[in-house]
């Protein structure tokens, strides 16, 4: 099992990646992060509304089913949101340049990430 | 003192460090100021140590659109800066403990404890939530978790514990973060009774905090001095002899801190492999699907970090006992389809709490949460208390007359109890392993019917109170007849020399009916 901080460097590992954060969803603030490229402070909180926003749309929707994770894509990055099954109300957060990541492989290490945090 | 403040779209909220002089709350501070990329500002120290406070001002996350303002504020420790410490602790909106680990600091952290749930006590409002951080969790000798857990208990505190080591910065954030989601509830209560200002914060940067208190505290410069000359003999002694100078109550304080030091003495969720098992509560569920809302998620956080072992009921419910200080129970009815059904009996449980807050024991909380079958579950979480029967089971051990007074107290609680039941909202059980004695009185301390499978209250007459104990005690019948000589003179004697109501009396002679074959 791996800390918050030994996760999020893994993460730094995958082809393209930035940055990447632990994100408590009730207060939008970080339990930990790794790399640069981003503000993450803003982008954690943000993001925090992203998720409740997706979950009230599925809410409204009657969609009974949880969010594996969320794939935002810019023009120059992807950002992928996976909420930690394991912990609800956590959600880890990874920015990754889009000319040299795979986004397969990058939805992978998070979903290995994701398993793998002990906290 | 949290505060929504316009000018800059956020809401303000402080985040007090208390704790024993060199337990680490300057260093976690700091810590977190390293993480943050923030400086931390420290008006004046001696020697390492907190003159003032430490403070240092983050901004970050989110909560209802706004940004959230941290104003985080290290206590001085020593003694005879108390004053300062209480005035600071006063303006708290969650207060992280940091709690040395060290056998040499446990008592330490008992003491200050004790006088934190003192000031917090004063507080209005919501509760003040509290995060114990065990720091110095590296050393050799650290105070184990249930030894931690026991000491709060005796002091009456309800507090997450979160284990760290300051000088590598490891728990600092996860604490931080924790206390910043208690803060959080608390102000969803402020709002929720409208008591949330709107407005600058009274006290905007360090040197603010710094001017209020130079102003609260005539004199505070001679002592600042005092303390840092270490002089603290040069005081005049006239000062001393006006009680209400700063010198005479530091003086007073740093005395009855030496004698107090001297005399005084979360669901690890489980990975089911059964699809019926449902997952467990933990302490991040949801603001508004925990009751009560502070005090309730500390408890959940306790429950995430222990090793949970569900069981299933007879009826069909879920129940665990949880470290031997928690009892877990969701009936098998608890589960709803959607969030909004759940939360609406969620709320009619808790005022069904509340209305039988006098005669149940405060130890408790409920909560909605997934159950990772995609529904939602209502579970209850109550403190395991000394109960009656307990108290029997132990007294079965010793002596007659150990046994005989258990006896006498346990069945004049249980008739007290009997009388209360009546005034309850909703059928409470009238059982021996469900009631305790408080220092109020005798108060249930079983887990709490639904409000959709609450029962008309039932009343109790004496005779029939009287032989449902009578029924119960069964299981001391054995000891009872063995040892029946002793026991009926230990009864004797106890019947004699007080005095008892007629239906005492009357249950009195069922106890002693008890010892026969």
């Amino acid at each position: 099992m791996a800390t918050v901080t030994e996760s999020l460097k893994d993460l730094l590992r995958t082809d393209g990646a930035l940055c990447s954060a632990l994100v408590d969803a009730n207060s939008g603030m970080m339990l930990g992060s790794a790399g640069t490229g981003l503000d993450l402070e803003l982008a954690a909180a943000g993001n925090t509304e992203v998720v409740r926003a997706k979950m009230r749309t599925m809410k409204s929707l009657g969609l009974g089913d949880a969010i594996e994770d969320i794939l935002i894509t810019l023009s120059k990055q992807y950002h992928i949101i996976r909420p930690v099954q394991a912990k609800p109300g956590i959600f880890m957060y990874l920015v990754l340049d889009r000319a040299k990541a795979n986004l397969a492989m990058a939805r992978r290490a998070c979903a290995d990430a994701e398993g793998s945090l002990a906290f | 003192m949290a505060v929504i403040d316009p000018n800059d779209n956020c809401v303000v909220i402080r985040v007090v460090y208390d704790g024993a002089p060199m337990a680490g709350k300057t260093t976690s501070v700091a810590a977190l100021g390293r993480g943050f990329g923030s400086n931390v500002y420290s008006p004046q120290d001696y020697n390492g140590r907190t003159l003032y406070f430490d403070w240092l001002d983050y901004t970050g996350g989110l909560f209802e659109g706004r940004r959230i303002r941290c104003q985080i504020v290290s206590v001085p420790g020593q003694a005879t800066l108390a004053p300062r410490r209480r005035r600071l602790l006063r303006s708290a909106d969650v207060v992280v403990f940091v709690g040395d680990s060290s056998r040499a600091g446990f008592e330490a952290d008992r003491h200050y404890l004790g006088a934190l749930r003192g000031v917090l006590d004063e507080v209005s409002g919501p509760p003040v939530g509290i995060v114990f951080q065990a720091n110095k969790r590296d050393v050799a000798d650290a105070t184990p978790l249930d030894q931690l857990h026991s000491m709060l208990d005796e002091l009456d505190l309800r507090s997450a514990i979160v284990e760290s080591i300051a000088t590598e910065g490891t728990g600092i954030r996860e604490a931080f973060v924790f206390a910043v989601r208690l803060a959080l509830d608390r102000i969803r209560e402020l709002m929720s009774s409208d008591s949330l200002k709107t407005g600058r914060p009274q006290v905007n940067n360090a040197a603010e905090l710094l001017q209020e208190l130079r102003l609260a505290e005539p004199g505070a410069q001679d002592l600042d001095q005092a303390i840092a000359s270490n002089g603290l003999d040069a005081t005049a002694v006239h000062q001393l002899q006006r009680p209400s100078s700063l010198a005479s109550i530091a003086l007073q304080e740093a005395m009855q801190s030496n004698i107090d030091a001297l005399g005084n003495p979360p669901a690890t969720a489980i990975k089911h492999s059964d699809a019926e098992i449902p997952a467990l509560p933990d302490e991040k569920v949801p603001s508004g699907l925990v009751w009560p809302p502070v005090d309730g998620r500390t408890i959940l956080l306790e429950i995430a970090q222990a090793t949970v072992k569900l069981n299933r009921a007879d009826d069909g419910g879920w129940y665990a006992n949880v470290n031997n200080r928690w009892l877990l129970h969701s009936a098998q009815t608890a589960v709803f389809a959607d969030a909004d059904s759940g939360r609406a009996e969620l709320v009619n449980w808790a005022r069904l709490h509340v209305a039988n807050g006098k005669f149940i024991s405060k130890h408790r909380c409920i909560v909605l949460a997934r159950d990772g079958h995609g529904r939602f579950r209502l579970w209850q979480v109550v403190r395991r208390e000394n109960s009656l029967r307990t108290r029997i089971e132990v007294a079965l051990k010793k002596d007659a007359a150990a046994i005989a007074d258990t006896l006498v107290t346990a069945a004049r609680a249980y008739l007290d109890m009997a009388a209360r039941l009546a005034l309850t909202t909703c059928a409470l059980p009238l059982t021996a392993d469900a009631i305790a004695v408080a220092a109020s009185g005798p108060i249930y301390v079983g887990p709490l019917p639904m409000p959709s499978a609450a029962l008309p209250v039932q009343s109790w007459s004496a005779a029939k109170a009287s032989d449902a104990l009578v029924s119960q005690l069964q299981f001391a019948q054995p000891t009872l007849q063995a040892h029946r000589k002793q026991v009926l003179a230990a009864l004797t004697k106890l019947k004699d020399s007080d005095s008892h109501t007629r239906t005492e009396w009357q249950l009195l002679q069922k106890l002693f009916a008890l010892t026969r074959d």
